[in-house]
């Protein structure tokens, strides 16, 4: 067990490419973490998948030795957050397991608009933040303008700025003393009621669930018996230990530290992000304030795009949940993708990476269905129902009303977009609540705006308005009556269910439009005519065609030709096998999101 | 290794990589030069051939077809055709009737050369007339005009050739539906025994490709190319020439039987720069199962330097899995409009007939893009136009 006093944890933020994960591997060399040879660049980003993206998903931390020029030998525990809004209270809950965070600036191009959310984060979780500027090396870097940027643009004294080149190895050893010397260590009573809280967990195939911990009051090892807050679970430890960054197991984890629990715990949704662990025999009054259950926003229909992996899909989602409890799934049956799951994600963001991780981990090949949120709908008979599926909304004469969810957003950005964002605000059916200028470059606008409208593209479009600037938080708020229809798509004359939308009635005129427009771009020719149209209930609000592939034909095949015409077939039958079969029409993926393009 | 005798005919492919100039729209195997090395190139191909003969076990077998093709082997004179041609014949059994095939190019001949040809033992030539079209031929870069085009078909005949092949290119930027009629109708009047019609392919590595290659409107070029394409059917099927190929037309009885080999999964020997040999798995443990498909060097002269070294040049070589030499099988079998796939053919391969290995057959049948014979499978002229989005879904 180490003395508190000689712990410091921090966090790292920054905008994506300003050089954490860089500045990370850094850190963990200087400290002899890792060896060069271990070395794997950006080590913290550990999926394949988010160093393709180059956004973390999961929270890793590294415990690192540093002998501080004091003379005395320091634990620094690193941890990393996820970097996307979807994930923004796993972000809170990481960033509350720390006394103090680096904030990492590019010295050559300044703020950006990531960095403000996670900043506005750590500065509501009571953080000592101080800034690094990075990429000094750079010809174009100009710390003395970056540091006034800072200053005025979030408020946060830069005038101790470290400098630093993590791509070349400068200004390391500074930003290890600033850490020891600036941020506080972390208090806590040894002899109270053990409370930690949990800010990250996973499945792992051999010790069941890893809980990634934070301890504030007290102290856990193994034998002890730990409860759960939340779940009320109890659990015997089998062992604890820190990451270093490698697994290593220790006698103890006591007051401020950071590391994991093994208890054999068998499902990631006994252990949900933001609780709280204590003992169960000498449990703490109350847990770490702050906790939210994990909760799916969106939902999607998730289908094999080859009816005969429908079982493999079902067993990728039980496992993949054994890993993510805000993914949620239950079986679902559609007339035109056949048996799948309806199944619940954070956001769009998250629906992607689910959907990435099945079909790359278990070699699946999949349709994903437009996200919606679910809708509250009281029938006339009285009785209320949850729709998560717009194929599922009762006919128009049983239904009394519907109420759909909204959200309070909060959006940062330099006042400069302000126009532009009030009218993407308004597009998009929300109600301003407040404009405030937090100095006179920036501004946060706070909306109450219907959450189907953000799931759907309202991000995107955000970033794209602002050019990157505009920085969004969102928090739910309340489900309120609104006047909704049923928007179908027929194909061939035929309605194909995985299509349908649920879409304000003012609107849905325009939506039919777009959405038949668009989904002509899509939809590749056949070999024969495409009818696509629109309608609600019986009435058809557009109409486009995709015209028939007229010739498609090898003019030449003699003996030089036949390996490489013979590719091209296998190619193509490979795309073939992607699209999903619609009676006798093959949909590619992007055409059940076409939605997501419109509006 | 079972022994071949003239009972397993082959055919022979020799390329000549040459041209006087290189058409923009051309992604074969060619280049231009100011001379052509014909005396060191034939020896090259004689070599190349005295080298399988041993290495492959082939000599002594039958020999029914060889086609010089190019490039522009009307480059080389008809004293070197005429040496490439019985180098080739000495070391097989010819059929008596054996067609030997000679790619003309109307730029490069007169008379008094078809004779040469004709003495040299060529029996058979496709001329590239490509266009009766003047503006037509501008566009495609070719150095002859359209007078030039007609005089070659008729000197041809003239000095005596009985088997006269002519090409046709439609879907030119630019070319009209009247003028590609016109073409038609001159090839029909010069009456040719065979007429190749292809649609102009832009092939990415060409200068049409990054000229014409992204079309705004790939809708309506279709249209206009198929439009072409079922013109063509109608005024040669109605001047008597039979439809054989997707792209081949010819009157009773001169069927190209050196291309039909490679339609039919025949062995056949390529020799020269970039040229490509077949052997199919008839006659048991050699070659692999599935065949085996050898390709050459494709530079011309590295592919000399390789044949005077060792013999060979040899670029690579591949044998088809089961699964690739089926789709191989549907590939080149539905090309031929006559015949289709032979299902027994292809059940004495793959133990199964086609309708059993192939996805769809019935509802392409239904959709009149399919016809089936008994177990024989056969493009229709509709299922002709679309046959590549047949065969992504076979």
């Amino acid at each position: 067990m180490t003395d508190k006093n000689k712990i410091r944890n921090f966090s790292i933020i920054a905008h994506i490419d300003h050089g954490k994960s860089t500045l990370s591997d850094r850190l963990l060399e200087f400290t002899g973490a890792i060896t060069k040879r271990e070395m794997i660049d950006q080590f913290l980003d550990k999926m394949e998948l988010e160093r393709e993206r180059g956004v973390t998903i999961k929270a890793q931390t590294a415990r690192l030795n540093y002998r501080a020029a004091d003379g005395l030998d320091y634990v620094l525990n690193l941890i990393d957050t996820p970097g996307h809004v979807d994930f923004s209270y796993e972000v809170s809950r990481s960033l509350s397991a720390c006394e103090g965070a680096v904030l990492i600036v590019d010295a050559s191009q300044g703020v950006e608009a990531q960095t403000v959310a996670h900043l506005y984060t750590a500065v509501d979780v009571g953080l000592e933040i101080f800034p690094v500027l990075n990429k000094i090396d750079l010809p174009a870097s100009d710390p003395e303008r970056i540091k006034k940027e800072i200053e005025e643009v979030l408020g946060i004294d830069a005038s101790r700025s470290v400098l630093t080149s993590a791509k070349e190895g400068i200004g390391i050893k500074d930003v290890l003393e600033a850490i020891v010397t600036r941020i506080p260590p972390p208090k806590g009573d040894a002899s109270a009621p053990l409370k930690a809280l949990v800010f990250d967990c996973w499945y792992d195939n051999y010790q069941g669930v890893v809980v990634q911990i934070r301890v504030f009051d007290g102290s856990v090892k193994q034998g002890t018996k730990i409860k759960f807050f939340a779940t009320g679970k109890v659990f015997e430890v089998d062992k604890v230990g820190v990451f270093a960054p490698f697994p290593k197991e220790a006698a103890e984890l006591g007051v401020g530290e950071v590391g994991f629990v093994v208890a054999g715990i068998k499902e990631v949704r006994d252990t949900t992000v933001g609780d709280t662990i204590t003992d169960a025999d000498n449990p703490a009054a109350e847990p770490f304030p702050g906790y939210k259950p994990a909760k799916s926003m969106v939902f999607a229909g998730l289908y094999p795009v080859d009816s005969a992996q429908y079982e493999n899909l079902k067993d990728a989602v039980v496992k993949l949940r054994l890993n993510d409890s805000a993914f949620t799934f239950e079986p679902e049956t559609s007339l035109a993708l056949g048996f799948g799951f309806r199944c619940g994600f954070l956001g769009l963001f998250h629906m992607e990476i689910i959907q990435e991780r099945l079909e790359r981990e278990y070699g699946l090949n999949l349709i994903t269905t437009a996200p919606t949120v679910v809708y509250r709908v009281t029938k006339t008979d009285g009785a209320s129902i949850n729709i998560d599926n717009p194929a599922a909304l009762p006919s128009p004469q049983y239904i009394d009303f519907i109420e759909e969810p909204f959200i309070l957003a909060a959006i940062h950005m330099p006042s400069e977009y302000l126009g532009a964002v009030l009218g993407l605000c308004e597009a998009k059916r929300g109600i301003q609540r407040e404009i405030k200028y937090l100095s006179t470059l920036r501004i946060k606008l706070i909306y109450e705006i219907p959450l189907n409208e953000v799931v759907l593209d309202f991000y995107d479009k955000l970033k794209t308005l602002s050019k990157g600037y505009a920085s969004m938080d969102y928090e739910y708020l309340d489900f309120r009556k609104s006047d909704l229809i049923k928007l179908d798509i027929l194909i061939n004359g035929e309605g194909v269910d995985a299509l349908s939308v649920i879409v304000p009635r003012e609107r849905a005129f325009g939506r039919g439009k777009e959405l038949a427009e668009k989904m002509k771009e899509i939809i590749p020719r056949q070999m024969f005519e495409v009818a696509i149209q629109a309608a609600i209930g019986s009435r058809v609000i557009a109409r486009e065609t995709v015209k028939a592939m007229r010739k498609n034909v090898t003019a030449k095949c003699y003996g030089g030709d036949i390996t490489r015409k013979r590719k091209l077939i296998e190619k193509q039958k490979e795309g073939k096998k992607r699209m999903k079969q619609v009676g006798k029409v093959e949909l590619p993926q992007e055409a059940f999101l076409a939605v997501l393009k419109v509006g | 290794m079972t022994i071949m005798n003239e009972k397993d005919p082959l055919g022979v492919y020799a390329h000549i990589p040459y041209c006087a100039s290189k058409c923009p729209y051309c992604s074969f195997n060619s280049a231009a030069v100011i001379a052509v090395p014909e005396v060191r190139y034939t020896n090259c191909i004689l070599n190349e051939l005295d080298c399988y003969l041993e290495k492959d076990g082939i000599g002594g077998r039958g020999l029914e077809s060889i086609y010089i093709g190019g490039g522009t082997p009307s480059l080389f004179s008809p004293p070197a055709i005429g040496r490439m041609v019985d180098g080739i014949k000495t070391r097989f059994v010819p059929s008596p009737d054996i067609e030997t095939t000679l790619e003309v190019n109307p730029d490069s001949v007169d008379a008094l050369r078809f004779e040469g040809y004709l003495a040299a033992g060529v029996t058979r030539v496709s001329i590239g007339a490509q266009s009766f079209d003047d503006a037509v031929l501008k566009t495609l870069g070719r150095r002859h005009p359209a007078s030039k085009a007609v005089s070659a078909v008729k000197d041809a005949k003239a000095a005596g050739f009985e088997n006269v092949g002519v090409d046709l290119i439609f879907g030119v930027p630019g070319q009209g539906m009247a003028s590609w009629k016109a073409a038609l109708t001159v090839a029909v009047e010069l009456r040719p025994q065979h007429i190749s019609v292809y649609g102009l392919t832009m092939e990415e590595d060409t200068p049409f490709y990054s000229l014409y290659g992204k079309s705004r409107d790939r809708a309506a070029v279709e249209e206009r190319e198929a439009q072409m394409y079922e013109t063509a059917l109608g005024v040669l099927k109605g001047a008597g020439y039979l439809h054989y190929e997707i792209s081949n037309f010819a009157l009773p009885g001169f069927m190209s039987r050196g291309n039909r080999r490679y339609w039919l999964g025949g062995d056949y020997i390529g020799l020269g720069a970039g040229a490509h040999s077949f052997f199919s798995s008839q006659g048991g443990q050699y070659p692999p199962k599935w065949g085996l498909r050898r390709w050459n060097t494709a530079d011309a002269v590295s592919y000399m330097e390789s044949i005077e070294a060792k013999g060979v040049a040899t670029d690579g070589s591949e044998s088809p899995t089961e699964t690739e030499a089926r789709t191989e099988a549907a590939l080149l079998g539905l090309r031929m409009l006559d015949t289709g796939i032979d299902a027994e053919a292809f059940k004495a391969r793959f133990g199964v007939y086609p309708s059993a290995a192939f996805h769809n057959i019935e509802a392409f049948e239904k959709e009149g893009l399919l016809l089936l014979r008994g177990e024989d499978v056969l493009l229709t002229h509709k299922g002709a136009l679309i046959s590549n989005e047949i065969l992504y879904r076979f």
